[in-house]
């Protein structure tokens, strides 16, 4: 549950509404970790990611004296860079909501074996990343943020029906691509042994 | 609660989606701090002061033509021609209204009132500006207070067709970063297509001429011309409609109300009001105006600087305060303009940017993705080659381009070599 800002958090607001760059700089780092972690889900890779994430906390710093107090530091941030990372790819997002043609039939994938045992964090954000615009979009805010797919809908422009059907391709074309990642992940340290 | 193995898996990615925090990176934050330092106050200043050193070099390059290629006894009549003016203004500075139409009704009679000569045109390019005064001095029938109308006007004078071809010797950006001073060209540029082919069609209705005395009249010129506007350099489709007013004495003033419909890289339609201040002994002119547009654009754009991405966007309105100054003779014209853009949308939408710049019109369709107001200034020195073919050059700078560079402050985005040719 998020929680409201500690009082070394209110006290940095204070001071990066005051323009103190230190604080400014302070703050940035103490949340830089999570939120280019919501940045990198939500982007192809990883200079998109650092566009967003600067571009929200470019923002952040602009609109903080909007910031409720009362409320989650962390969670707002969250959600601006969560938006960013929508309107980055907004004006692509029609074209990317067209079914994508699966081009994974030819990976050499171990059907029998359990996807996540084997993987690292780095492995699923590289995962999630390559999938479509549309898809990643809807899989990070119906399956991790939790959203409805009548918000992710809302958030996005497109249909209920529509943020379902982009979600359950998404599952699958993410499994496939865990899967071979879990595969490679195999090969490399048998060939190494 | 018993998952089945799917839905375990997600389950499990999910977790370290959400929890997984990456490793803080130096670099990141001296990009953003470079950013969050640049005061809006600081931009402006600054552009105000490029914008003064560029309008202060090209004014010396001007004056230096002039002094060097003007022959002294042409340099001797128009000064002389200047200093008689201003003591004619002089001489009756609490002149009632009822007198100055008087006299404006006399000397309309003596010089032929009512010629169907278009007037000097003071809100084209800078180097019209210049031929528009030569047209006065060769015309005999030019009169001082005469009143054309566009009923009076010949229909050959109401219409102008401008072709005009135009390429950029820079394709790319030239991005000058705030944090080092270094210019760096790292940018291909696809949304100034090269060889756009714009016309242009116009209609107006001037209402005043500047006075011309017979010793300007006398003057020796480089290229008589009848119709300014005919030469008029402006992009695409439009229909201007001016309106102006006068005094006896100077500077005059009018108010320009535009419509203008643009074809090429995008298509719009744009407002425009424009307050011109302008005094004709010096050529100089200011203006200050509000834009409206709306543009529709269908082009490559550089949102995200790694990837071309295709888009169609409707833009919505956007609105342009521009500032503008420039100073013109002979063939040479000098122009340079600063405007405030302020979209009127949430971040994510993309602005389509006619830009106006006195001494031309330039006309850029650079998308901006930007959620607040910016500042753009645009410059442009031209040279009339001859009636048909102008030479121009321009540049277009943006500043707090921060949405395509986080580090980036003063953004070139256009600038290149302008030929120019008017089809009659």
């Amino acid at each position: 549950m998020p929680s409201a800002p500690s009082d070394i958090e209110k006290e940095l607001v204070a001071a990066c509404l005051r323009q103190e760059p230190k604080a400014q700089e302070m703050l940035y780092r103490q949340f830089y970790g999570y939120a280019m972690s919501v940045a990198m889900r939500y982007t192809r890779h990883r200079e998109d990611a650092k566009d967003v994430l600067n571009e929200g906390f470019f923002k952040v710093f602009e609109n903080l004296n909007q910031f409720d107090k009362s409320k989650s530091l962390k969670a707002w941030i969250a959600r601006i860079i969560t938006n960013q990372s929508i309107d980055f790819y907004r004006s692509n997002l029609k074209n990317s909501m067209v079914s994508h043609p699966e081009h994974l039939e030819n990976m050499d994938v171990a059907h029998n074996q359990s996807p996540a045992d084997k993987l690292y964090a780095q492995d699923i954000f590289e995962a999630v990343q390559k999938l479509p615009d549309a898809q990643r979009l809807v899989f990070n805010l119906y399956e991790v943020d939790g959203l409805s797919h009548e918000e992710v809908g809302e958030h996005l422009g497109i249909s209920v029906s529509t943020s379902r059907a982009t979600l359950h391709r998404a599952k699958q074309r993410l499994k496939l691509l865990l899967q071979y990642a879990t595969s490679e992940a195999k090969k490399e340290h048998e060939s190494k042994s | 609660m018993n998952l089945n193995p799917e839905d375990k898996f997600f389950k499990e990615i999910k977790h370290t989606l959400r929890s997984h925090e990456f490793d803080y990176e130096p670099t990141h934050w001296t990009e953003l701090s470079a950013r969050l330092s640049q005061k809006p106050a600081n931009r402006l200043g600054g552009a105000l002061f490029y914008n003064f050193i560029g309008v202060c070099m090209a004014s010396l390059i001007v004056w230096a033509f002039w002094q060097q290629n003007t022959p002294a006894e042409v340099q001797s009549l128009v000064k002389q021609e200047v200093l008689e003016q201003k003591a004619q203004s002089h001489q009756s500075p609490t002149a009632s209204i009822a007198e100055t139409m008087q006299n404006i009704l006399q000397n309309a009679a003596k010089t032929q009132l009512k010629c169907k000569t278009p007037r000097a045109s003071t809100r084209t390019d800078a180097p019209i500006l210049a031929q528009a005064n030569q047209t006065k001095v060769n015309s005999p029938i030019t009169s001082f207070g005469s009143t054309i109308t566009a009923k009076d006007r010949p229909k050959d004078e109401k219409m102008g067709v401008i072709l005009k071809n135009e390429f950029l010797v820079n394709k790319k950006d030239a991005v000058i970063s705030n944090a080092n001073k270094n210019i760096l060209v790292n940018r291909l540029k696809d949304d100034n297509p090269p060889g756009m082919i714009l016309l242009e069609s116009m209609s107006f209705l001037p209402l005043a001429t500047k006075p011309v005395s017979e010793k300007l009249r006398a003057l020796p010129t480089h290229e008589p011309h009848n119709n300014t506007k005919k030469q008029a350099k402006k992009l695409g489709i439009g229909l201007f409609t001016e309106t102006a007013l006068t005094q006896n004495t100077l500077p005059k003033y009018y108010l320009q109300p535009s419509y203008n419909v643009q074809l090429g890289a995008g298509a719009g339609a744009n407002l425009q009001y424009s307050l011109w201040v302008f005094s004709p002994k010096s050529d100089l002119k200011a203006n200050f105006g509000l834009t409206y547009s709306y543009t529709r654009t269908k082009h490559e754009a550089l949102y995200v600087p790694r990837k071309i991405v295709r888009r169609t966007e409707l833009n919505a309105h956007w609105l342009k305060i521009p500032l503008g100054i420039s100073w013109s003779y002979g063939h040479f014209g000098i122009g340079s303009s600063a405007a405030y853009q302020l979209p009127i949308a949430q971040s994510g939408n993309y602005w389509s940017a006619s830009a106006l710049s006195e001494g031309g019109e330039v006309f850029l369709n650079r998308q901006m993705a930007f959620d607040k107001g910016f500042w753009s200034i645009e410059g442009l020195a031209s040279y009339q080659i001859s009636s048909k073919w102008a030479l121009q050059v321009y540049y277009d700078l943006a500043l707090n381009d921060a949405e395509i560079d986080a580090a980036t402050y003063w953004r070139i985005n256009n600038t290149g070599l302008r030929l120019l040719y008017q089809v009659r």
